[in-house]
């Protein structure tokens, strides 16, 4: 819980995501419950009203890591996903 | 005086606070955007509710040197975005007897954030209030669920119980000074919580500050667990709760858990230096 101050986002690590490999996220979610500071979500790519996107279909949802200024490169997300699509990089202090 | 209260408040009616204004309740604020009008640049990205959440993130992955410039656009702007404001637990239950209708859904940002979905009415987090929620009587053909319309009594103990559970009630606006939402949020799920803690914008602070009263303190610990600013902890020296009233936020959640009633919510005004800070 801290202020991450904008002159250094630039350090943050960054969090790249396969999507040829990472389809169907919102079906998975696995990252998404086990990141111990939030990084990532999960966005559905086509907003319709009144129409929930099918969870199981490929490239219906979208993973994002929006929150990457808080990535500490614990590796528990690059551990945990199935599909070997996460990849990070990044330098000892980040974005604190 | 707080920003909001200033603009949209009635100095008569519900103690000057704005979201206890009815006309900010307004049917005539309740703006649908046009066909074919472009998204502002804080709600530019993706589409729909998840724009809310996107904010911070796309800028900080586009164009992090440009961040607090955005940043201070908003508070110049705070009347004219979609700001929030922290309230107690009182304060949501004037909110409810002011407002219908008064439902509960499911959250969107733990959607997003934790892809959480709430699936029965129990387990809805996010309220919503106002001429908003009846579109979903208007087009009856179009819902598919996910909404739970309740009486006074049935929000009260709505708010009750999740309030004990630990959650901030924060007061959301779709466009100021259209109030649409009560969300009960927590960090870092919530987008509210997090936008301000994390970058400073989102929800401004409530209009109470917690005190401690030492003298009916007893050191067990059970607020401590309960504040999600980072504001409470447990001083070891005195074997009591200490609260750093910078980082308060004053939404009354570790009063209400306090099984004692060591924590009392003052007026924010009778502390003159943190009077403007929002």
């Amino acid at each position: 819980m801290a202020m991450y101050l904008p002159m250094n986002w630039k350090k943050a690590p960054i969090i790249e995501i396969d999507r040829e490999k990472c389809t169907v996220p919102m079906y998975c979610k696995l990252c998404l419950q086990a990141c111990p500071q939030a990084c990532f979500q999960v966005h559905n790519v086509e907003f319709e009203r009144f129409k929930e996107s099918n969870r199981e279909e490929p490239g219906a949802y979208v993973l994002t890591a929006p929150n990457r200024y808080a990535c500490t490169m614990c590796g528990v997300c690059t551990d945990v996903c199935p599909v070997g699509a996460i990849t990070i990089t990044g330098q000892s202090g980040g974005a604190e | 005086m707080c920003i909001l209260c200033e603009k949209f408040g009635d100095p008569e009616i519900g103690r000057g606070r704005w979201y206890l204004n009815p006309s900010n309740y307004g049917r005539q604020l309740y703006r649908r955007r046009r066909p074919g009008s472009a998204p502002g640049e804080f709600t530019r990205g993706y589409r729909g509710g998840s724009a809310v959440q996107e904010v911070p993130g796309g800028l900080r992955n586009e164009a992090p040197e440009r961040v607090p410039e955005l940043v201070a656009s908003w508070w110049a702007n705070v009347d004219k975005e979609r700001p929030a404001q922290v309230i107690t637990l009182e304060d949501a239950f004037e909110v409810a007897a002011l407002c219908h209708p008064f439902a509960s859904m499911m959250c969107e940002c733990r959607l997003w954030s934790r892809a959480r979905e709430e699936r029965n009415p129990d387990e809805y987090s996010c309220g919503g209030l106002g001429v908003g929620m009846l579109k979903w009587e208007r087009w009856p053909e179009r819902y598919k669920g996910g909404v739970n319309f309740m009486t006074l009594e049935e929000a009260k103990d709505w708010l009750t119980r999740w309030v004990m559970r630990g959650m901030v009630p924060i007061i959301m606006t779709y466009g100021a000074p259209y109030v649409g939402g009560l969300c009960l949020c927590d960090y870092p799920d919530c987008g509210m919580i997090r936008r301000r803690l994390d970058v400073g914008i989102g929800c401004l602070k409530g209009h109470e500050v917690a005190v401690v009263d030492y003298d009916r303190c007893n050191g067990c610990g059970v607020c401590v667990q309960r504040c999600q600013w980072g504001a409470l902890k447990f001083e070891v020296t005195t074997g009591q709760a200490h609260i750093d009233q910078y980082r308060c936020f004053g939404c009354g959640v570790c009063a209400v858990g306090c099984p004692r009633d060591a924590i009392t919510m003052k007026p924010r005004s009778e502390f003159p230096a943190l009077a403007e800070v929002w």
